[in-house]
């Protein structure tokens, strides 16, 4: 260790501590100064928080405030007894329900209010400063309050159960930007309550609400409150404090209350003075579906995937079909796939890929194309030509192919109710550019669109109305079962093939890892990515909190399980100001460790210790006739290394042709780039000069070797000129330290 | 972080037991800050109990830009700056680290005693206190460089040339006796 390192450590070591005597005296006079300037403070009775609010904004976290409602009512699937789901019920029995809620930020700078009311079954307002929404179930109003709009769409109701108050909430946050997707990406579960006797009435329960933490946003684990009617057990008042990444925390606060709700709450009726804009549409896609002979296929289920959209149908007694996007989708991305098929027959599908007419790209296969697309330019999406609904979209019935198999634990035991998914089709354009969003698409949430199967008690499967044009292209599967880990496959299936099996074995996911990441001086590393694997690829999900801890759950029961950390900062982690200083970032390198894996444990201990970079290279940059070239760039990275390092890692060379880089990990083979580089515009006449000498060098670009384990190197460069037939050469030594 | 913006919240609307969760929650950091800044128990104890107390006065309007934490690490070291100016005046000898190794009976108590942390001790009494400052600060305060350098009112490079200078001083005063 260097000198200057252990001092660093001793210095730290250096903590003083009150003994107990002497603290509890320092904090006994420091709460008598709190009570004395309490009494000082309410003689002059200052101003309530809640009213030096004056102004209101909208941010995530009022979304993620009103989300809570949204959780708070209930997610149907809560039963039981439990005190969440007496509340969920109470409050899904209802009928009237207004909502007061109020955000404010923790600088107690900012507020929001909004107001919603829910009359069940159909009806539901919301309104807060600048928006408001009334849906009565078949038409949707909102009104823009500042821009002195008013917009007429249908009802978005319809594409949630109307029964759930939850569902209603979010179609109409969706209006906002806010829906249901973002709910469920941030994960946000049932919360779990803990009573506060001391705090409880007759009257009043007073529960402490707990959230796990989500992506995203932290719920303060102390600050959420919620008051319950003992009697009714519904939803008096709740209180919670929110922050997200950036710390920047809203404290929420809603108010319930169930009397009727009159109906004059629900009319559709714009304001005066107020301009009613076109009615919004949805894109609309129809057409027929027909067997080999052309004859009308009823009750033949239709999917239509393109990007996250995922719209679905079925034929009427003569075969044809009309659906509408949903309202978080009007313009649907190209390529557009169309499913349809019986369920009843496994053997056959129909299918059409709608392909953007105005891309000059063709796929492979010639599609059938639909005669009556309809387009519009996405400005949001950079320009690209969207599809607005496309008419008279006619597939016919052809063979299938189908993929079966059985589904087995490790002792061969047969896995029931497993569900098998085919994930994504690989498809490319004639050029070879894969289409990103392949036909199945990620499938929205669940994948509930893309083709899947369950297995029975044999643990057998069979996934069918698979479109034959898959075929040789690679297609993924995916196999998920409770308790276990999720296992994937790729598979190109032959053309000749009309059944294909492939079987999954999967693996008990009933271990957990915890663990520890440090430097090597201690540091407890935070915010690095942990991940699992028994395999190639790295699941990455957890991140080191502030102490470096890590909790990795429900990871494979398998002796090739192995832990990464993931060494370097994403570059979302940075702050600007403080890369340019550089000394804040350390570039760690990646860290594998297998467990010592016995069969019978499930839980493991693992701690990381990542090395601090500190490797000293020096460069010393000649031309052929031996003399040094000054200015010219010189960078080292590590093969994955991202921008913000690269720039880390780059120096120029002086008057001797030489210069230095510090703090350079243990990278076996780095790529090194010695070339010109400028940035702007010349300042002088000299340094235009300079840079047209600089210019007739040619570059070095190649990766190189640093042999043995040094922590000093010196590697020398010589550059031929542009018309030079010599060749340049490196040579790398290590260097005394 | 979240949990000081509450507290502060709750502060404002009179929780003594927000104040009390405050100070035990950073009473031991900032100790270990000023004592090692300072290098006298008794002193370290009368800026830390300032800081706290000035807190109630701000409080109400207290605007955090960073952190709690943050914002009570600097007004210690100012209020540490502030007392060695003083005590300067008072031409009272800058005391070694005969007074850091407090006895059993003091309010400060030392966690370890090393030897070595007693020749540190002496050592970091004779490097400027402005690169004292950035040492104790960056590793005891673990704060960074730009809020060093926004403190000491100097550029970021030099709060960080300052803090090598530092180390290069007390590796010079420690001489071999901490090389392996």
């Amino acid at each position: 260790m260097k000198p200057a390192e252990k001092i660093e450590r001793l210095i730290k070591k250096g903590r003083y501590k009150a003994s107990p005597e002497a603290y509890d005296r320092a904090l006994g006079s420091f709460l008598q100064a709190v009570d004395a300037h309490e009494r000082q403070k309410s003689a002059l009775t200052g101003p309530n928080i809640w009213r030096k609010i004056i102004k209101s904004r909208i941010t995530k976290l009022a979304a993620a405030a009103a989300i809570i409602i949204v959780v708070l009512i209930g997610i149907k699937t809560f039963s039981g007894a439990t005190a969440w789901a007496k509340i969920v019920r109470a409050f899904n029995e209802v009928e009237n329900v207004h909502i007061v809620g109020q955000a404010t930020g923790l600088n107690g700078k900012k507020t929001t209010r909004e107001e919603y009311w829910v009359k069940r079954p159909n009806f539901i307002r919301m309104e807060d400063s600048y928006i408001l929404i009334i849906d009565n179930g078949k038409e949707r109003l909102i009104i823009i309050k500042g821009q002195k709009t008013a917009q007429f769409e249908d009802s978005t109701l319809d594409y949630y159960p109307r029964v759930d108050a939850a569902f209603a909430f979010a179609a109409l946050m969706r209006g906002r930007d806010f829906g249901l997707d973002w709910a469920k990406k941030a994960k946000i579960e049932k919360p779990l309550l803990k009573i506060l006797p001391s705090e409880c009435t007759e009257e009043t329960l007073v529960y402490e609400m707990h959230f796990s933490p989500n992506e995203g946003i932290n719920y303060e684990a102390d600050s959420c409150k919620i008051w319950i009617d003992s009697t009714t057990m519904l939803v008096q008042r709740y209180i919670a404090v929110l922050s997200d990444e950036d710390n920047a925390g809203v404290i929420i606060e809603y108010f319930f209350d169930y009397e009727q709700i009159p109906d004059e709450m629900f009319l559709l009726d714009v304001p005066e003075g107020y301009q009613i804009l076109p009615r919004k549409l949805r894109a609309v896609f129809s057409g027929a579906v027909l067997d080999k002979a052309l004859k009308p296929v009823s009750g033949a289920e239709i999917y239509i995937t393109a990007g996250f959209a995922n719209l679905y149908g079925t034929t009427d007694e003569s075969g044809k079909f009309e659906i509408k996007s949903p309202p978080s989708h009007r313009k649907l991305q190209f390529p557009i796939f169309v499913r349809a098929f019986r369920p009843d027959w496994p053997d056959k599908v129909a299918w059409i890929v709608l392909t953007d007419p105005q891309d000059k790209k063709v796929l492979e296969e010639a599609f059938p194309t639909c005669p009556d697309l309809q387009l519009s330019i996405d400005e949001k999406a950079g320009g690209i030509w969207k599809c607005t609904g496309a008419k008279g979209i006619v597939v016919r019935m052809e063979p299938a192919f189908q993929i079966a198999g059985t589904v087995t634990d490790e002792a061969q035991k047969p896995i029931a109710g497993a569900r098998i998914y085919a994930d994504r089709v690989w498809l490319r354009y004639a050029d070879g550019t894969p289409i990103m969003t392949g036909p199945v698409g990620m499938g929205g949430p669940d994948n509930q669109h893309c083709p899947k199967a369950v297995t029975d008690s044999h643990g057998r499967y069979l996934l069918s109305n698979l479109p034959s044009f898959w075929k040789g292209f690679p297609l993924k599967l995916q196999a998920k079962a409770a308790g276990y880990a999720q296992s994937g496959k790729q598979i190109k299936v032959a053309q000749s093939l009309l059944m294909e099996d492939v079987n999954f074995q999967l693996l008990k996911a009933d271990v957990t890892v915890r663990g520890k990441v440090t430097n090597n001086s201690g540091d407890p590393l935070a915010g690095y990515h942990v991940g699992h694997s028994i395999s190639k690829d790295y699941t990455t999900p957890t991140k080191t909190d502030s102490r470096g801890r890590f909790e990795l759950r429900h990871c494979p029961a398998s002796p090739n399980l192995k832990i990464r950390i993931n060494g370097s900062v994403k570059p979302g982690d940075w702050d600007r100001d403080e890369a340019s200083e550089g000394k804040e970032f350390v570039y760690y390198l990646d860290k594998i460790q297998p467990l010592q894996y016995a069969e019978d444990k499930k839980e493991y201990y693992v701690e990381f210790v990542l090395d601090m970079p500190d490797r000293l290279i020096e460069f010393e940059v000649k031309n052929t006739d031996g003399q040094p070239i000054k200015g010219l760039e010189v960078r080292l990275k590590h093969v994955d290394m991202g921008a913000q390092w690269i720039a880390l890692f780059a120096a120029k060379t002086d008057e001797m042709g030489k210069c230095v880089l510090r703090n350079f990990p243990r990278i076996k083979e780095p790529f090194l780039s010695v070339q010109w580089h400028f940035t702007g515009q010349a300042q002088s006449e000299q340094e235009k000069q300079q840079r047209q000498e600089l210019k007739k060098y040619k570059a070095v670009i190649k990766p190189i070797e640093l042999p043995g384990d040094a922590k000093k190197y010196k590697i020398q460069v010589t550059l031929p000129r542009l018309n030079e037939t010599k060749q340049g050469s490196v040579t790398v030594h290590q260097a005394e330290d | 972080m979240i949990e000081d913006r509450l507290l502060i919240f709750r502060c404002r609307n009179g929780s003594r037991a927000a104040f009390r969760r405050i100070y035990e929650k950073y009473e031991s950091d900032l100790r270990t800050l000023a004592a090692n800044l300072l290098d006298d128990k008794a002193a370290a104890e009368d800026v830390v109990q300032d800081v706290f107390v000035s807190l109630l006065k701000v409080v109400d309007r207290l605007e955090l830009r960073s952190s709690l934490a943050g914002y009570l690490k600097t007004s210690v070291a100012n209020r540490a700056r502030d007392y060695l100016r003083k005590r300067q005046r008072q031409t009272v000898a800058v005391n070694d680290a005969e007074q850091v190794i407090s006895s059993d009976d003091g309010p400060v108590r030392l966690v370890i005693q090393s030897e070595e942390l007693q020749k540190l001790g002496c050592a970091m009494s004779r490097i400027p206190y402005e690169q004292r400052e950035a040492i104790v600060l960056y590793l005891h305060g673990r704060m960074k460089f730009k809020t060093i350098a926004k403190l000491q009112k100097v550029s970021i490079k030099t709060a960080h040339s300052r803090y090598r200078a530092g180390l290069d001083g007390l590796k010079l005063i420690l001489n071999s006796e901490v090389q392996e």
